[in-house]
């Protein structure tokens, strides 16, 4: 298996070398990060029992959600667009937030383009879950033996993991928070519809394959600030 | 002194004095004087006689009592008194003697009464110059008033023979000036030039010459000599006729010097270019003054230093607009960089307190299953437990559980995070401030840009630009100023001109101090003579006379100084007789002389003139032609008996009764 989030990870030790420094590990993160995403983005199995109480499915779209929690710029311009559909003013308070929080900055993991969009090889990450009980893969194949697609059966043990982690963490809370949010996105739409919206952007679509991804921020910052001056 | 010095001077006495009185080579006065014909008069000039020999003409009188054709014939006239004489007046005694000063001066119809003029039909007057006999033929329709239409023919014959004609054409301004011509040259008589303050130059010939010749009671004597009182002309016939030496030297040099100054004060093309230069230089001066006024305080000049300032001043704002926005650059890429640095630090120091946080708490989990072969711990302290940290089962490195974030590394990532906060704010303040500067560079250029394209529009909005009007009037001006300044610089004819004028002035000054010295003796002369004949003619209470040098008669009479202008008409003509009969006189005396000893008087004896005084005076003309010699003198007059004791038989025409002369 191979960690190959570390390079990126950190979303700007590539960019800026720190002289002196070893790049921090970022694995436990990658995993807790990707479990509230699997927890939040799951739906009850059929049958529950402690080590499947939640199926999530498929990888396309756990990727398309790490996205949206790695881009905040990204999130924030599909909650414009889910705010230009229904008017919730909810909505434009919560991109207010990510960027008074500057989060596009702080916040933002940066992710390499292939050729299904947005990618990260979450082995590691999935084995560490793995290793704890906390998620199981599930490979699903055809007839003929060929992988279709994963699925990610989540037991109860790692819902009370994550209950635990953030309040003896509570600055960690800021995961849950945002998949809720990713999930006012997500909720409903496939893995593929998620990309697809997501290669409307030409920052996105027009990156090349092995480049990474661009952020959007002063334009979703600009769009913001239009919807709040036209609601004045 | 002089008089002897004037006498001693010879020809080229006089062309030496002229040289050095100009300063220049005896070669080239002499050159000069010759090329304008100026000789010297060494000696007097000898008197050349002119009297009248026959008159014939004939005619047809119309419209009138008697009427019918006429004739006169009136030949063998020599030297001598002769009189035309008639019982009445009216009779043609005046027509006869206009027709022979008619002949004379070759003007038609002259003097001549219009009716007789028209009623004329063919005239001849056979007249010699000194015995040179000479005739002029005169043809016309009777009737026909105009001279031009009348033919003449004058003809000269050495015989009485053989005539050589001299002029043949009309009668009127041909015939004026072949006369002119012959009577000049025959008698020798130079042209008068006399100068008039007001009119100019005037050059006088034969007709103001042949004017001395006829003395009429008809005719209001003005002047002492001639019939034209002004320009000092009475005293230069005085002079002429009385043959002062150098006369005609002076008056030719005289005449030179006046053509040429009127020449060069007249030179039409120059007088007139410096005229039209003189009239625009005077426009554009006026307009100059009005473009001046035109361009007001100096606005449009105020504008232009303006707009120059502002090119300076835009182009120094450009220079620091730019190197502001290099600054702002420099400051933007830097603001960026550590912005750059200051999120990635902040990033990992997130991903260092999240991964330890994550860390903690994964952590806490016991394993329930191997990574590699997904073997399930059923004794979950075991492998935690582990010495060697692998799988119990498959012995494959369990995961590093021991990593624990370093906490040094957060409070290294906090601090980093703090002064790059700081570097941060730094870089942008720093950014802001080199942008506030740019903008306001930018913002200054910007403004001065807009203000030189309004003075420029202010500028361009102005009618037409009064400074360049300025500018073309006073080049104007300037180059007319230097062509009048040109213009009155002597041109190299006129260098020339001036240079001949000081010969001619030198040559004309000394001519007429040698004239002059001898004048004064000579009027001397002629004032007693004509005083003597003044008295004998009857004009009275006379005490002295005196003619001046300027040719002005005073008459002492009865203990009154008038001149001669202030005399009776009667006195005046009777002076004018005494005058010229003392003129000739004194010129046959002193040996040299011009007058030709002719005269015409026409009815001498007026009203006031008694019977007695006129018997004396005509004796007295008779005597002095007597005494004179080889003069004739034709006097027109009523019949008395004065005269037919004075004048012979044969010198006499005489209408007897009621008759007429023809």
């Amino acid at each position: 298996m191979e960690l190959g989030s570390g390079d990126y990870s950190d979303g700007g030790s590539g960019a800026v070398p720190q002289i002196g420094q070893r790049e921090p590990g970022s694995r436990y993160r990658d995993a807790l990060r990707l479990l509230f995403i699997l927890a939040q983005g799951s739906e009850p199995t059929e049958i529950p029992t402690d080590d499947a109480v939640r199926i999530f499915r498929a990888e396309k779209r756990l990727m398309a959600m790490d996205f949206l929690v790695r881009y905040p710029d990204y999130l924030a311009d599909a909650l414009l667009d889910l705010y230009e559909q229904t008017g919730e003013q909810e909505l434009l308070e919560e991109v207010r937030q990510i960027f008074l929080k500057e989060e596009p900055s702080v916040r933002l993991v940066r992710m390499v383009r292939w050729r299904h969009g947005a990618y990260q090889n979450v082995d590691d990450a999935l084995s560490m879950l793995s290793y704890y009980g906390l998620v199981r893969p599930m490979q699903l194949s055809d007839g003929d033996g060929k992988v279709r697609r994963y699925e990610y059966l989540i037991s109860a043990k790692a819902l009370a993991f994550l209950k635990d982690t953030v309040r003896e963490h509570p600055e960690l809370a800021w995961y849950r928070g945002r998949l809720e949010l990713v999930m006012r996105i997500a909720h409903g739409k496939s893995g593929s519809a998620l990309k697809e919206w997501q290669y409307e952007h030409p920052e996105y679509g027009n990156t090349m394959h092995g480049d990474i991804i661009a952020s959007i921020s002063s334009q979703v910052e600009k769009r913001l600030a239009k919807i709040d001056e036209a609601n004045v | 002194m002089k008089k002897r010095a004037a006498v001693e001077m010879t020809e080229l006495g006089w062309i030496k004095a002229i040289a050095e009185q100009c300063n220049l080579d005896i070669d080239d006065v002499r050159k000069v004087l010759l090329k304008y014909g100026i000789r010297a008069q060494t000696t007097p000039p000898r008197a050349k006689s002119l009297r009248f020999e026959s008159i014939k003409f004939s005619g047809v009188r119309s419209e009138s009592t008697p009427a019918g054709p006429f004739s006169l014939s009136w030949l063998e006239l020599d030297a001598g008194v002769y009189a035309v004489m008639s019982e009445r007046n009216l009779r043609g005694k005046s027509s006869i003697l206009n027709m022979l000063n008619a002949a004379i001066r070759g003007d038609f119809p002259g003097r001549i009464k219009s009716d007789i003029w028209k009623w004329l039909q063919a005239l001849e007057v056979r007249f010699r110059i000194d015995n040179v006999l000479h005739r002029l033929e005169l043809e016309k329709h009777a009737g026909e008033e105009k001279a031009a239409q009348g033919s003449a023919c004058l003809s000269r014959s050495d015989d009485g023979h053989q005539w050589v004609t001299l002029y043949s054409g009309d009668a009127a301004e041909g015939l004026k000036a072949q006369t002119e011509q012959l009577m000049m040259e025959e008698l020798d008589f130079p042209v008068i030039y006399a100068h008039n303050k007001n009119t100019g130059g005037h050059a006088h010939g034969w007709p103001l010459i042949s004017s001395a010749f006829y003395l009429s009671s008809s005719v209001e004597p003005k002047a002492l000599f001639g019939d034209l009182p002004v320009d000092g002309i009475p005293l230069r016939l005085l002079q002429l006729f009385i043959g002062l030496p150098w006369v005609s030297t002076y008056s030719a040099a005289l005449t030179a010097q006046k053509q040429i100054e009127q020449g060069i004060a007249n030179r039409p093309s120059q007088a007139g270019t410096a005229t039209v230069l003189k009239t625009r230089l005077l426009e554009v001066e006026e307009q100059l003054t009005e473009a001046k006024k035109a361009r007001g305080p100096d606005n449009r000049r105020a504008l232009r230093l303006q707009l120059a300032r502002l090119d300076d001043t835009i182009a120094a704002d450009r220079r620091q607009a730019r190197d502001a926005n290099i600054v702002m650059e420099a400051d933007e890429t830097s603001l960026g960089a550590i912005s750059e640095s200051f999120e990635t630090a902040r990033r990992r120091l997130k991903l260092l307190e999240e991964e330890r946080s994550a860390g903690y708490s994964f952590r806490q989990l016991s394993p329930s299953c191997c990574p590699a072969c997904e073997g399930r711990f059923e004794i979950a302290s075991t492998a935690k437990s582990s010495p060697d940290a692998s799988c119990a089962l498959c012995k494959n490195a369990l995961p590093d559980e021991g990593a624990e974030a370093d906490g040094d590394r957060i409070t290294d990532a906090t601090h980093l995070v703090a002064e790059l906060k700081e570097s941060f704010e730094q870089a942008k303040a720093k950014q802001k401030r080199s942008e506030t500067d740019a903008l306001a560079k930018s913002e200054r250029l910007r403004l001065n840009m807009a203000e030189a394209r309004r003075v420029q529009d202010e500028l361009s909005a102005l009618p037409v630009d009064p400074d360049n009007r300025v500018i073309e009037l006073e080049a104007q001006a300037k180059q007319l100023q230097e062509l009048l300044t040109a213009l009155q610089l002597p041109s190299a004819e006129d260098s020339e001109a001036q240079a001949d004028l000081r010969i001619l002035r030198a040559a004309v000054e000394i001519s007429k101090s040698s004239m002059t010295a001898m004048q004064e003796d000579i009027l001397g002369e002629i004032t007693d003579a004509v005083m003597s004949l003044a008295t004998k003619f009857g004009v009275s209470h006379l005490t002295s006379m005196h003619l001046d040098n300027g040719g002005r008669l005073k008459v002492c009479q009865g203990g009154a100084n008038p001149f001669f202008s202030a005399l009776t008409m009667g006195e005046r003509l009777r002076i004018k007789i005494a005058i010229a009969l003392a003129a000739v006189e004194v010129a046959r005396r002193r040996g040299h002389g011009r007058h030709p000893g002719l005269l015409i008087i026409d009815s001498p004896a007026s009203e006031e003139v008694v019977s007695k005084d006129f018997e004396q005076m005509l004796d007295s003309v008779a005597a002095a032609a007597r005494n004179i010699g080889g003069i004739q003198i034709i006097i027109g007059t009523i019949a008395r008996e004065a005269v037919e004791a004075v004048v012979p038989d044969t010198h006499r025409l005489h209408a007897k009764g009621e008759a007429y002369l023809f």
